[in-house]
């Protein structure tokens, strides 16, 4: 059986993928599909319920949702998947250190995570936007310090399973080189667990950016994205539903898909764990 | 179980230690000069000299780990410094801000935990059935929905178009409704899965056929036997959530309008307040480490077998 065949027996996985695909996709084509400048105002029209012309409504200033829906996905979807990338990468560095090399590296590397795991996640977030001030770019570095400690522990485990199997002590005996041994013999067998966590982890970094947008800590307007449009909507919402109603959605259904995706990928992985759960 | 207590307690004091020195480096190297901070729109009007004597006089001036020991003592004796903003204590601040979040957090664990363990065990019990599928389905929507939203949603519906509650504020018990079931809701869904699957694994111990073999009810194997074995890890993921709902409280605080902790932090980075910042931040990882602690104690004072690693 193909490995494709493989993973599309698991129905909900495969709509995942495609429901994110498709979230993904109407960011990109967000000029082509939008029917309406996002950032176009008419007080003419301002805080009208969803219509044919505007099918989410209006918002406050005469904008149409739906298109800024659209336009604010770019923004929602790159702050979830950038800081997985910017996180899964350094951990993983920190994480093949520290198990490979052992003893006083492994020692100090593993307290340094600990000082960060003694904080909530969320507040530790606060505490870099604190620093840094607030903004997107700044907000997503955040997340990304925060999720660090999780691929490191993920890494440094899967190491130290796999330093003292043969063909590492193979390719050492050869005189392969630290480096040679960490990437071309390490890493791309920790990759599969690797890539199970980072896609479970772009639904909660979609999440805290937008949470940290929705305080007014993360994307600033004019920029928009699916939290901060909640934030601005909000004081309007006793009549106007609509404008809570969709941003919040689109998140749902994009955290949604990323997780039924990244449990599919784990059953896909380790079959032999699904029957323990 | 005492040595392992004090061994668990002098692991916690160096993570403590690097708690304050990392709360301290990250403000300490904040771009922009604390001391026109402090002074605001007063620094106009002053002349170099006058600044560089008040940056002396706050100390501003000595090297880092000089300021550092200085911020270690005065926190460790429950000073830790002036806010930016009205020149308040910030102890006195927190102080009277966290009890609401305490308050917050408490009721929503234990929501979590007596909705959440029961859906967990229905979920074990028939597992692959529809009511197993309708307990994880719920559990997957309740991790996917912003905090936030569910919040903004539940208050729409419950306070605005039905008006059985207050939409915002504190005084009553019918103002904490709301807030708690929105902390609460993502918490049920992690906790039912660890539930589940915890139990899922005793269920299919040794133990178990054996109490079946010998014609133990099946209600009692399963709270008996199982539930009591498989309720360790769950107690950890208890103590595990306590951080994720003193996050949760954080946005949940602001969409309800309730003076708490989460809502002193965010006033106080858009007010660029650092001492402020630093004390709530600094505050909040100690609780949560002592929550920890408390965790691992308990989690050794079930299971003898943790006490020997």
């Amino acid at each position: 059986m193909t490995s494709w065949r493989r993973f599309a027996r698991n129905r909900l996985a495969v709509a995942g993928l495609a429901v994110f695909l498709l979230l993904v996709l109407s960011a990109l084509l967000a000029p082509y599909l939008a029917p309406h400048d996002p950032n176009l105002q008419d007080w003419k029209i301002r805080l009208q319920p969803p219509s044919a012309e505007h099918p989410f409504g209006t918002d406050e200033f005469g904008r149409d949702l739906l298109s800024r829906t659209l336009y604010g996905g770019r923004v929602s979807l790159v702050a979830g998947i950038v800081p997985v990338v910017i996180g899964a990468s350094a951990g993983t560095l920190i994480g093949l250190v520290a198990g490979y090399m052992g003893g006083r590296w492994d020692q100090v590397l593993m307290r340094l995570l600990d000082v960060l795991l003694a904080f909530p996640m969320i507040f530790l977030a606060l505490a870099i936007v604190g620093t840094l001030g607030p903004g997107l770019l700044n907000a997503m570095l955040a997340v990304a310090v925060v999720s660090l400690p999780g691929y490191a522990r993920l890494v440094r485990g899967q190491v130290l399973t796999l330093r003292e199997r043969d063909y590492v002590v193979a390719a050492q005996a050869a005189g392969a080189t630290h480096g040679r041994v960490l990437l071309r013999h390490l890493l791309p067998n920790i990759l599969s667990p690797l890539l199970v966590q980072a896609t479970l982890s772009v639904g909660s970094a979609i999440l805290t950016t937008a949470s940290l947008s929705f305080l007014g800590l993360g994307t600033q307007p004019p920029t928009s994205d699916w939290g901060e449009m909640l934030a601005s909507g909000r004081q309007y919402l006793p009549e106007a539903w609509w404008l809570g109603v969709f941003p919040g959605l689109f998140v749902m259904l994009a955290v949604l898909s990323v997780n039924l995706l990244g449990d599919g990928l784990r059953d896909y992985f380790d079959p032999k764990a699904k029957n323990e759960r | 179980m005492l040595r392992y207590a004090a061994r668990r307690l002098l692991l916690v004091l160096p993570v403590l230690l690097g708690v304050t020195l990392l709360v301290f480096l990250l403000f300490y190297l904040t771009p922009g000069d604390p001391t026109r901070a402090i002074l605001g729109q007063e620094a106009q009007g002053l002349s170099v000299e006058d600044i560089e004597q008040l940056r002396h006089q706050l100390g501003l001036d000595r090297p880092w780990y000089e300021q550092y020991l200085d911020f270690l003592g005065n926190a460790v004796r429950g000073d830790l410094g002036r806010t930016f903003r009205g020149d308040r204590p910030v102890a006195g601040e927190i102080a009277a801000r966290f009890p609401t979040t305490l308050r917050l957090t408490v009721i929503s664990l234990t929501v979590a935990a007596v909705v959440g363990i029961p859906l967990g065990v229905v979920g074990a019990v028939r597992r692959n059935r529809w009511a197993d599928h309708l307990v994880m389905l719920i559990a997957l929507l309740g991790v996917s929905m912003p905090t936030f939203w569910v919040g903004i949603m539940l208050m729409q519906l419950f306070a605005l178009e039905l008006r059985l509650l207050p939409p915002s504020g504190t005084g009553t018990w019918r103002h904490m409704v709301l807030p708690a079931a929105t902390v609460a809701l993502a918490s049920i869904a992690f906790i039912a899965r660890m539930t589940r699957s915890s139990l899922i694994e005793a269920l299919r111990e040794d133990y178990i056929r054996t109490a079946r073999a010998k014609g133990v009810a099946e209600r009692m194997v399963v709270f008996r036997h199982a539930l009591r074995n498989a309720f360790i890890p769950v107690l950890t993921t208890l103590g595990l959530e306590f951080g994720s709902l003193l996050g949760g409280a954080v946005v949940v605080e602001s969409v309800f309008s309730l003076p708490g902790l989460g809502r002193l932090t965010v006033d106080a980075i858009k007010g660029r307040d650092l001492p402020l910042i630093q004390g709530s931040i600094l505050f909040v990882a100690v609780v949560f480490s002592l929550v920890n602690l408390i965790v691992d104690l308990g989690y050794a004072g079930l299971d003898p077998r943790i006490r020997y690693d």
